[in-house]
């Protein structure tokens, strides 16, 4: 059982397979090599799945927050953050903190599950399980 | 640029520029993030927009010198799903 991730478009269409060397069930190592496959395609960029290669309701943890917020700075854009478990899936999003809210964990934004104007395929949330379990 | 010295790239916003003056290569990784946000903030490096940044969760990535290339240093986010160095 290893995380896995997928680049896709603002289709919701696979643009890239991320499966590093050094995954683990619980993480997937920094890479330049993905910065630059989203930074080449940036502009056309929908979002970024990953799975938590176990049963149950898909959460993202506080590194998922602090990354989605940290990417979605650099590149200058909102994102769409699917999380796939074996048996679930939940697109998370950015939703701004108004002054009187404390609820998001990491301060200023956060991210909550949303019904998405995009949705991977079918066969991508397969690949995303098989290729997580295999 | 002295051999010790390095381009300092910094991509935030959609935005990409380097820093105009050369920085220490040994520079730690949080130095060259204070160093950034400042630059950034206060509209110091060229084709980035001024803006307040929080660049705890940016990554370096160091490059060496080559014959062709001096030595570079470039702040990044941090991906899907590290931890940048402390």
């Amino acid at each position: 059982m290893n995380e896995i991730g997928l680049v896709f478009d603002s289709q919701g269409s696979a643009l890239y397979w991320h499966l590093p060397e050094g995954r683990t069930a619980t993480s997937l190592p920094d890479s330049r090599t993905l910065w630059e496959i989203l930074w080449q395609h940036r502009a056309e960029l929908g979002g970024f799945a990953h799975t938590h290669p176990w049963r149950g309701r898909p959460d993202p943890s506080m590194t998922d927050i602090t990354t989605f917020e940290a990417l979605e700075l650099g590149l200058g854009r909102q994102l769409l953050w699917p999380i796939v478990t074996l048996d679930e899936i939940n697109y998370f999003a950015r939703r701004e903190q108004h002054a009187h809210e404390t609820t998001a964990p990491h301060g200023k934004v956060d991210y909550v599950s949303i019904d998405p104007p995009i949705r991977l395929s079918d066969s991508d949330i397969r690949r995303l399980r098989e290729l997580s379990t295999t | 640029m002295q051999q010790n010295q390095a381009r300092l790239n910094i991509t935030i916003n959609g935005q990409n520029g380097d820093f105009p003056d050369p920085v220490a290569f040994a520079l730690s990784d949080t130095e060259i993030k204070r160093i950034a946000a400042e630059a950034i903030r206060t509209g110091y490096v060229p084709g980035i927009d001024p803006v307040a940044a929080d660049l705890a969760y940016f990554v370096v990535d160091r490059f060496s010198a080559t014959r062709e290339m001096p030595a570079r240093l470039m702040l990044r986010p941090k991906t899907p799903f590290g931890e940048p160095q402390r």
